[in-house]
């Protein structure tokens, strides 16, 4: 009987995210699973409500990406409806989303990833933080953090608030925006446009080079891809068609409504997390390019799309996809991509404000409550995420299903996590960077570890449990 | 006009951090709904009813607090607590008698964990208070509403934060 490694994070509801890495007898890896908790009775508490309740209520679900649940559920209540959102109302609503990705996307790699990047995945947790990357990169830090103070403020300038929005609405937005308004917003557009520049050059030449060993080694799997394009196969992070593409380049399209004819929903006994697959490619499996794996997020998106509409992205576009082909697979790619995400959001903001729709004044049309099904789709930072709600002839809701984007990656980040541990722990020897590598990996993902309750009390950091053939703990590692 | 977000203008900033939809959990941000409608609050006061998000916002701060003038004096983490009890107790807790286990900021979603608020405290230069309540067990399941014993430490925290600062009731 081997050993088991168990590295725990901090979990909201305690023992229910944690990642478990089974050596053999010989210390080497047989098998890695990752715990991710899901959000539970939602769909239940939802089931009576009016639907209209539901772009203010799904705020609620995560306090992370609220603007990718309040969009996704807005988008469907048009749906149940059977309207389109007035032409100003959808552009503002689309703006929300690029300021929003942009917070996101400068916040997932100059913070969360950016530690391990700048600082070293062997560096310890004492310089390997925020307050790390201050004092490696101060003039860097300044610019990141007046731009993240500007996003923040252009969506409480746009939208009322940054945190639970509800300015989305069925049929449109609930204010239009001031022309004074827009001419205060499109300098501070710009000034994240600049930053987004700098990040891409920054990265290239700064960042990236140091750690391609790391990008052609950990969390290395072969995939499907899925995500949304423009009918005409732009990248779009709103609004579209699905693109399914195979591992081999080949792919299917199919409209948001008809998203249960192409993913299944595998159940396994170890975890609450579904695992989403792509059903016209057989069953469900989790082994490393099995053909019914995919993946979803940032390279995802930038795998499916046939181009990019905005100038700066697309030609990053073309120098990736000549760097790593198309679909490229290496998983740490993922940073790269959500950099190229960074550029489009940034210009597409810039574009939009100086649209002079933007500041129209019919931002919502009337809805009237009607029996009907509607889907609604965007990609959230972490994925394409799905809402499909049912209702009655008086609009209240009747069946509630959400597919979440950590959901659709729980294969690729199981199969990661266990091709990273399989590379670094070999004949029983890890140390600190084995963890924090293997962190990496999981990382990559951005993934969502739980939308539920929290804890204050800080237990339970990242953590690696040792536990011997006698069941007893005979090292703990944690960081 | 200030590009600075309203979180990062004020002299004092109060988030009530939780879920809502959790049954007990919901008590940091029931406190600052009880201050917004009972109290008068000053402007230089910045309330916020954070869900989940707060480690989020508090990114902002943190490195925004350590490179440029924009911090707030003071942030008051409102949260719920399981420490065994679920009485409904109110108490400060100090940030330095937080635990240390908690340094990796492995995911947005958590908590204000204690690296956080050590941080915002010792390197910015932030005064860190948490007024927390200890509700006992979370529901595991979404189950809104607060129990009897919550409720009314909501209105007993709320008054205590505004005893503290001075803040009148308003017309009941």
């Amino acid at each position: 009987m081997g050993q088991t490694l168990v590295i725990q994070p901090v979990s909201r509801i305690e023992g229910h995210a944690k990642i478990t890495i089974q050596l053999d007898d010989g210390g080497n890896v047989s098998d890695a699973r990752v715990n991710v908790i899901e959000l539970r009775g939602f769909e239940k508490f939802c089931v009576g409500r009016p639907v209209e309740e539901m772009p203010r209520i799904t705020t609620r679900i995560c306090g992370v990406c609220p603007w990718s649940h309040h969009l996704a559920s807005a988008k469907t209540t048009d749906a149940v409806f059977g309207v389109e959102p007035a032409p100003t109302g959808k552009k503002l609503r689309q703006l929300c989303n690029s300021i929003a990705y942009m917070e996101e996307h400068i916040l997932h790699f100059y913070i969360l990833s950016g530690p391990d990047f700048v600082m070293g995945p062997g560096a310890d947790y004492a310089v390997r933080n925020v307050i790390g990357i201050v004092g490696a990169v101060p003039e860097v830090a300044k610019r990141v953090v007046k731009v993240r103070h500007m996003c923040a403020r252009m969506l409480e300038m746009i939208a009322g608030k940054s945190i639970h929005p509800d300015a989305a609405v069925p049929g449109g937005f609930s204010k239009p925006l001031q022309k004074e308004e827009r001419d205060a917003l499109l300098p501070m557009a710009q000034e994240c446009l600049e930053l987004a520049k700098f990040t891409m050059a920054f990265a290239k030449s700064d960042i990236f080079p140091k750690y391609l060993d790391a990008v052609k080694t950990v969390g290395l799997m072969t995939s499907g891809f899925l995500g949304t394009v423009a009918k005409d196969g732009a990248l779009d992070l709103y609004d579209g068609k699905l693109r399914m593409m195979y591992a081999d380049g080949a792919y299917e399209e199919f409209l948001p409504a008809d998203y249960a004819d192409y993913i299944g929903e595998h159940v396994e006994p170890w975890t609450y997390l579904k695992f989403p697959y792509a059903k016209k490619k057989g069953p469900f499996a989790l082994e490393d390019n099995a053909p019914s794996l995919y993946r979803v997020n940032s390279l995802a998106r930038i795998n499916v799309c046939d181009y990019i509409p905005t100038p700066l992205a697309q030609k990053e576009l073309e120098e990736f996809r000549k760097n790593f082909g198309r679909p490229a697979q290496l998983t740490l790619l993922y940073h790269w991509a959500r950099l190229i995400e960074l550029l489009y959001n940034a210009e597409l903001a810039v574009q939009m404000l100086n649209d002079p729709e933007i500041t129209g004044r019919e931002t919502r049309i009337k809805v009237t409550p009607r029996a009907a099904r509607g889907v609604g789709v965007v990609e959230a930072p972490r994925g394409t995420l799905i809402h499909d709600y049912t209702t009655d002839a008086d609009g209240i809701l009747t069946h509630v299903n959400l597919l979440v984007a950590t959901c659709q990656n729980n294969s690729a980040i199981n199969l990661s996590v266990k091709q990273a541990a399989k590379a670094l722990i070999k004949d029983g020897k890890y140390d600190q960077g084995t963890l924090n590598t293997v962190e990496m990996a999981i990382r990559a993902y951005d993934p969502c570890l739980s939308c539920a309750t929290h804890r204050l009390d800080g237990t339970l950091p990242v953590k690696i449990d040792i536990v011997g053939p006698d069941g007893k703990v005979v090292d703990t590692l944690t960081n | 006009m200030d590009t600075l977000p309203a979180f990062c203008r004020a002299r004092v900033v109060i988030l009530g951090v939780g879920n809502m939809l959790f049954g007990d959990d919901g008590f940091g941000p029931e406190v600052v709904d009880s201050l917004t409608r009972h109290y008068h609050i000053p402007d230089d006061i910045y309330l916020m009813d954070v869900g989940t998000g707060a480690r989020k916002l508090l990114f902002t701060i943190i490195v925004g607090a350590s490179l440029v003038p924009a911090r707030p004096e003071e942030i008051i983490i409102v949260d719920a607590v399981d420490w065994g009890q679920g009485n409904g107790k109110v108490f400060e807790i100090p940030v330095e008698s937080l635990p240390v286990t908690k340094v990796d900021d492995f995911s947005l979603h958590q908590v204000p964990t204690s690296n956080m608020l050590r941080e915002l405290q010792d390197e910015c230069g932030v005064t860190v208070t948490v007024v927390a309540c200890d509700v006992g067990v979370i529901p595991q399941e979404i189950a809104p509403g607060l129990s009897p014993a919550i409720a009314h430490a909501v209105i007993a925290a709320s008054k205590q934060i505004a005893d503290r600062f001075g803040w009148p009731p308003t017309a009941p």
